[in-house]
């Protein structure tokens, strides 16, 4: 039983389906078989975060994902860990035999998924998969399974392997969820070699059955890449992939989230949103590590809302002295909406985790008595300001 | 800046923009303390808000949100400007005949590159760091540059055709190992509307594109003769699920009249799949597939549909189709926008 949650239910709500493969049983490293003569060919070995990924945002679907209408109804989950922590105790007694991801495990998995997602056109479905893969247009991607590179598949090297890009279209252009939101967190490197660009030999597909008219299709369906077309995707080794670790901020402490409705309305974490904050986190965590990574998007756009938060996000302030200047010659006062957060402050650097929003800052020079002020817009995740202003 | 109020107006804005019909159609968000979205897309520019810190923000076809935080006070008025933050771009010689064939040139290229002249039929000025190229005469296929450095060559789709006196100019900026191939294409600014939708377009503001692609198709395909342009919001529309009976007709209009630029039948084509009409969509892609095209992700979207065509009924076709495109695949640069392929010269 590869579902970990699944109520049965036809009423509205969220489906989602986990893929995560950090081991690979016939590439180089492996605990499990001798790396067959193509897994040596790939020059892939074993992962480190891919199935501890997965894992994690697993986690979060059942523990904090908040869709008020939209209840988590059904959750699938496939993982391959290379090691015993890469997934969460809370998640490790639901595993079966079954959740292994291989060709076989995954396009069952797959079917339910779609089957359960298709319970009512109103309901949400999710994707999250992880992993080795490879590319052969800059809309498409391919997840190799854990039993890629197995010694029986030498005639069709991507036996082991699945298209989600074909998983993505049979899922957007059926009678299925009205909502759908995929995330593809692997390599998208070139595939070895030019004729593969027009087959992929014994890759999984889904069938995609076309309706006569567009009532039946997604009206959103973004499939979010993790790496542009022929790129890397990294990750800590050990901890997350840099994907999923901007993606968890970006939900987890609501950093992609804005409030676009009524006062009393949560936070809300929107496609664009999503789109606008991973893109600019990813690449800076990668920068962060010497590294360049750059997502990518495509699929079917619209604004639609994948999380609710509880609160606004937090931001990290800190207010220092610019370098060179006397720290003892400035005080000041911080204010939101008439009430003072801070007053006549001269203890810097100042850090501080506040609410996101507008604030007024107010500096005075204690030597001359001088006075200047500033507004502040304060948006996670943090914000350096330096004084004077 | 603080003015004296008109009666109950305290916050007044001024949007400058050529995008959106010189900045009058510019919708704007007004965000409070709290960052609470109290007015959401308004085309309104006076106001008379609470006292209190507001969040002015808007997107002004560059790219990029702009925003501003502003006080707001009970009985005076407070005046805010809005300005889209242009990358640099040199302007056209105000003398058409400053653009010159490439044998003409002088090729004394700092970088390296030199462009090569595959019968092409438009011209160049050079200005600083970049080519500025236009294309005057009949449209007879896409306009391609190619360049050769150090024995490699590029060669790439120019946004650029005969058409509205605007909609004949892009801007090729020399880069220095830049992931887009040495070089990096940018409709010229003074195609306002193409120009905004495509920096939208490299920025990911998809969504926000999507808000006035609508309008634009129109304008660019019936008002200014942009196909180029047109073309951009075509794609914009079918990646936002927004393109309907209307902007099909357009479509269609576009893809007949402008037989040499694929993309139109493409965008149609995979509209048509996904609305059941198989033949028609099949016919239209076999088509394109034989042809120079344009976007690189037109390019890619191309390769999906005949890669998971839904039938067997065309095989054959698409099959050729398919070979056709697998030929040039290996040689894309896919971070580009605008097709771009590399040939190492060894």
């Amino acid at each position: 039983m590869t579902a970990v949650i699944d109520d049965g239910l036809n009423s509205p709500g969220t489906h989602a389906l986990i893929i995560g493969v950090s081991a690979y049983d016939y590439l180089m490293g492996s605990s499990e078989s001798e790396c067959s003569e193509q897994g040596s060919d790939s020059g892939l070995g074993q992962l480190s975060a891919a199935a501890r990924s997965a894992s994690q945002f697993a986690t979060w679907l059942m523990t904090d994902y908040r869709r008020k209408n939209f209840p988590l109804r059904s959750l699938r989950i496939l993982l391959s860990p290379s090691t015993e922590d890469e997934v969460s105790l809370s998640l490790k007694e639901h595993l079966e035999e079954d959740s292994i991801p291989t060709r076989e495990h995954v396009s069952t998995a797959f079917r339910k998924f779609k089957q359960a997602a298709a319970r009512n056109p109103d309901n949400v479905a999710i994707v999250y998969v992880a992993g080795h893969g490879v590319q052969f247009t800059n809309t498409g991607a391919v997840l190799l399974l854990k039993d890629f590179a197995h010694p029986d598949h030498e005639e069709e090297r991507y036996r082991g392997a699945v298209d989600i890009r074909a998983m993505h279209e049979s899922m957007t252009y059926t009678n299925g969820a009205r909502s759908q939101f995929w995330f593809v967190d692997i390599c998208r490197q070139r595939a070895p070699d030019a004729k593969e660009f027009e087959e992929l030999a014994g890759v999984l597909k889904f069938n995609k059955v076309i309706n006569t008219g567009s009532s039946g299709a997604a009206t959103c369906s973004p499939l979010f890449l993790s790496a542009s077309s022929g790129e890397q995707a990294f990750a800590k080794p050990g901890k997350l992939t840099l994907f999923c670790e901007a993606l968890m901020s970006a939900l987890v402490k609501g950093h992609a989230a804005s409030s676009d409705g009524e006062r009393s309305s949560p936070w809300l974490v929107s496609t664009s949103g999503l789109q606008m904050y991973l893109r600019k986190t990813v690449e800076l965590l990668a920068t962060c590590n010497d590294e360049k990574q750059l997502i990518e998007c495509t699929g079917i756009f619209s604004d639609e809302i994948f999380h609710e938060c509880e609160k606004a996000p937090d931001v990290d302030l800190t207010i220092q002295i610019r370098d060179g200047l006397p720290v003892a010659h400035y005080s000041a006062k911080l204010s939101h909406i008439g009430r003072v957060l801070y007053d006549n402050h001269t203890a810097w650097p100042l850090h501080a985790s506040i609410p996101a929003g507008l604030y007024k800052i107010e500096v005075t020079t204690l030597t001359t008595n001088e006075k200047d002020s500033d507004n502040l817009n304060l948006s996670p995740p943090s914000r350096i300001k330096e004084l004077p202003l | 800046m603080n003015e004296i109020a008109p009666k109950n107006v305290n916050l007044n804005i001024r949007v400058k923009s050529k995008f959106n019909f010189g900045g009058r159609d510019t919708k704007i968000d007004i965000r409070d303390s709290e960052l609470i979205l109290i007015e959401k897309l308004t085309t309104r520019r006076e106001f008379n808000l609470p006292p209190g810190l507001y969040e002015i923000s808007t997107f002004l076809g560059d790219g990029k949100r702009t925003s501003q935080v502003v006080e707001v006070f009970e009985s005076q008025l407070t005046v805010i400007n809005l300005e889209p933050d242009l990358d640099y771009q040199p302007a056209p010689p105000k003398d058409n005949s400053q653009f010159k064939k490439i044998e003409e040139l002088n090729q004394d290229n700092q970088l390296g590159l030199t462009i090569l002249d595959e019968d092409t039929d438009f011209t160049i000025y050079s200005a600083e760091s970049y080519w500025i190229v236009q294309h005057k005469d009949a449209m007879q296929k896409m306009p391609v540059i190619t360049l050769e450095k150090n024995g490699s060559y590029i060669q790439a789709s120019l946004p650029i055709s005969q058409g509205h006196r605007y909609s004949v100019t892009c801007h090729v900026k020399q880069v220095l190992n830049s992931k887009y191939g040495h070089v990096e294409i940018n409709i010229s600014q003074s195609r306002a509307m193409a120009f905004g939708l495509e920096c939208m377009l490299k920025s990911g503001q998809i969504i926000k594109a999507a808000e006035v692609a609508s309008n634009a198709l129109e304008a660019l395909i019936e008002k200014y003769t942009d196909p180029t342009g047109a073309t951009l919001a075509a794609l914009i529309l079918y990646k936002t699920r927004r393109l309907d009976d209307t902007s099909k007709k357009m479509l269609i209009n576009l893809a007949r009249n402008h037989d040499w630029l694929p993309d139109a039948k493409i965008i149609l084509a995979l509209y048509l799949a996904h609305t059941g009409d198989l033949d028609k969509s099949m016919k239209l892609a076999c088509e394109a597939s034989k042809k120079r095209i344009l976007l690189t992700e037109s390019f890619s979207l191309l390769f999906d549909l005949l890669r998971y065509w839904p039938d067997t009924e065309h095989n054959e076709k698409r099959n050729e189709a398919l070979a056709r495109l697998a030929q040039i695949a290996p040689l894309v640069v896919w971070r580009s926008m605008y097709l771009t392929t590399t040939v190492n010269g060894d």
